[in-house]
């Protein structure tokens, strides 16, 4: 029966079928049920296989924004029965860079590093250089994700890489890019990493940081 | 209307029509590019330059003169429509402003949705002052100058928000098409005004249309029936259509939207060589064509990250120019040399044949140097048909 429930909120998320997550949402909460573990091999484990079809071109932007509504939808309800604070990888500071407001992808970003066990401090957009660095510095983060869309303000990104060097934090910090308009070629020029979307930004993540690849079919201990 | 043979000067007729020993024509992608660069050469704020006509057209201006670019654009950001709706964006000093928050902000907002007046509404007004001062000022027979605006779904998302535009696409698929109906009759509207202006021809910017944000199905089903609708009510001779990021896939819906059998029978190779090869054959049969009310319209497809050689290989033996795609990253930070081999890779993969226009794959960034576009340009003026793509 509990399978049943984490297998059917987890095919919710992938069809973004808010109403249906949250129904299973207050039925696994009345069940009693173990909620870190419904988020394990539910909740994460749904957006896991969005990122794959997203990955596979079978999933777009849409897809991906109506499966995320149904994740927070969801655990706005475990919300209140959640206790322990949960432990992270590494500290992910995020936003697009100034001049840009294009955030969606940096959205998705956040929200699959979450699920992934990344604590994300958002920026926002339209982010000044001196912001980024002030908030890496405020929560002692190890990563910057900077993001982009628009060719016009691949400068901002620059601008911010040559702040960290100026204020000699660019060897402490993972900096990381993406957004339409970066590029593997321009993140290696620049002397960052590249990620083409928040799939692949936790793949870099958790083999920079040497994470072992969790086992979601299996039982997690607490 | 004049038909776009005629209003598009010779030589770059000659290089899109592959006439052996006419140059590859080259048209960067320069929107807010000049208002950066105006800014920087003249220290007027980029929110000044934007809320006056002249001053986005002297923009242009001077960037197309300083690199020897035969074109110039009316619409040098993307939130003109959204913006005219009463999105609001936030004006920057140095660069094009951002959108901040939507138009739309409660579902009732939809009901009331009206379309916007080109002669009143936003900063559609000051585009025409620009389409305006272009005639003027820069028109003339070797010169050309494009009007335009943000292509239907992206208007659409800076009206709503792009989320609540993509999210709906899925959820609630009708509200999508009540601002999509909208957004549309004002592109009508907006571009009509800007020819009756005297541009020769209108582009539109849709980079929310692109694979890289929704569906080629999407595409099919909220982007082509705003399109379609533009191409048969605006009366510009050709239309220019940019999506950014992926596009290979919506390609051949792409190809729809201008077609036309005359067009299609002119880009065969025979008629080409015979005709269209040879200037006053070929001005004699457009003049036949203009009373027979048959002109053609011209559809060009600037593509950002896409394989020239495949586009071309969808767009088969339809007559649609492909415009693209030097790599925006390395103009920016790239070495003169970057772009030349880059460019010529882009000639070699895109012009065999003619109908192609070398072209950076989105707006040039600020502060990329100079001698890069320089070097882009370069590349275009000295590469000459017939173009070999094999070397």
């Amino acid at each position: 029966m509990e399978m049943n429930l984490i297998e059917k909120i987890a095919g919710a998320i992938v069809n973004g079928d808010s109403v249906l997550a949250v129904m299973l949402a207050k039925q696994i909460v009345a069940a009693n049920m173990d909620l870190n573990d419904v988020i394990l091999r539910g909740l994460n484990q749904g957006m896991h296989v969005v990122g794959e079809l997203y990955e596979k071109r079978e999933y777009f932007l849409p897809n991906i924004i109506v499966a995320a509504d149904a994740l927070y939808e969801t655990l706005a309800i475990f919300k209140p029965y959640l206790k322990q604070a949960p432990s992270y990888k590494a500290t992910v500071v995020i936003g697009v860079v100034r001049g840009d407001i294009h955030d969606i992808g940096k959205n998705i970003t956040k929200l699959f590093l979450e699920t992934a066990g990344y604590k994300v401090v958002d920026c926002g957009r339209n982010v000044p250089a001196e912001q980024f660095i002030e908030a890496l510095v405020t929560h002692d983060a190890q990563v910057l994700a900077l993001s982009t869309l628009m060719s016009p303000t691949l400068q901002s990104i620059y601008d911010v890489v040559k702040l960290l060097e100026q204020r000699s934090l660019r060897e402490n910090v993972f900096v990381m890019i993406g957004g339409a308009a970066t590029s593997e070629e321009f993140a290696k020029e620049i002397g960052v990493f590249y990620f083409k979307d928040g799939f692949a930004a936790i793949k870099l993540l958790d083999e920079h940081f040497g994470v072992v690849k969790p086992e979601v079919q299996g039982k997690v201990e607490q | 209307m004049t038909g776009l043979f005629e209003a598009i000067p010779p030589a770059i007729l000659d290089g899109l029509m592959g006439v052996p020993g006419a140059a590859v024509p080259t048209f960067p992608v320069i929107l807010g590019y000049s208002i950066n660069a105006y800014h920087l050469a003249t220290g007027i704020l980029a929110s000044d330059i934007l809320r006056d006509g002249k001053k986005i057209a002297q923009a242009q201006i001077y960037v197309a003169r300083k690199y020897r670019i035969p074109f110039v654009i009316s619409v040098v950001d993307l939130n003109v429509i959204g913006e005219a709706f009463g999105a609001r964006l936030t004006y920057m000093p140095d660069v094009i402003p951002v959108h901040e928050v939507p138009a739309i902000r409660q579902l009732v907002d939809i009901d009331h949705l009206e379309p916007k007046d080109p002669h009143r509404d936003g900063r559609m007004p000051e585009v025409l002052k620009v389409a305006r001062t272009f005639k003027e000022k820069f028109r003339s027979s070797t010169k050309f100058c494009f009007g335009g605006s943000e292509g239907p779904i992206t208007a659409a998302g800076s009206v709503w928000g792009v989320e609540n535009l993509l999210r709906n696409m899925i959820k609630n698929p009708p509200l999508v098409h009540k601002v999509l109906t909208a957004v549309t009759d004002t592109i009508i509207d907006f571009c009509n005004a800007q020819l009756e202006e005297g541009v020769d021809a209108v582009g539109f910017a849709d980079p929310t249309a692109s694979s890289t944000c929704i569906s080629p199905q999407f595409f099919h089903e909220f982007a082509m029936p705003y399109l379609k609708k533009i191409v048969r009510k605006v009366n510009s001779p050709g239309f220019l259509l940019h999506i950014c990021g992926e596009s290979l896939g919506i390609t051949d819906d792409v190809c729809r939207l201008g077609a036309s059998h005359v067009a299609d029978l002119l880009q065969a190779y025979p008629v080409r060589r015979t005709v269209l090869w040879k200037r006053p054959v070929r001005m004699s049969l457009m003049k036949i064509l203009e009373d027979v009310s048959m002109m053609p319209k011209i559809s060009i497809f600037s593509v950002d990250q896409v394989d020239l050689k495949a586009a071309k290989r969808v767009i088969g033996k339809r007559f649609v120019i492909l415009l693209g795609n030097v790599s925006t990253s390395i103009l920016r930070f790239g070495t003169p040399a970057d772009v030349e081999r880059e460019a010529r890779a882009c000639i070699r993969a895109g012009a065999p044949g003619g109908n192609y226009i070398l072209s950076s794959g989105c707006d040039i960034a600020p502060g990329t140097p100079p001698a890069n576009i320089e070097a882009l340009m370069k590349a275009g003026r000295t590469a000459r048909y017939p173009i070999d793509g094999t070397k």
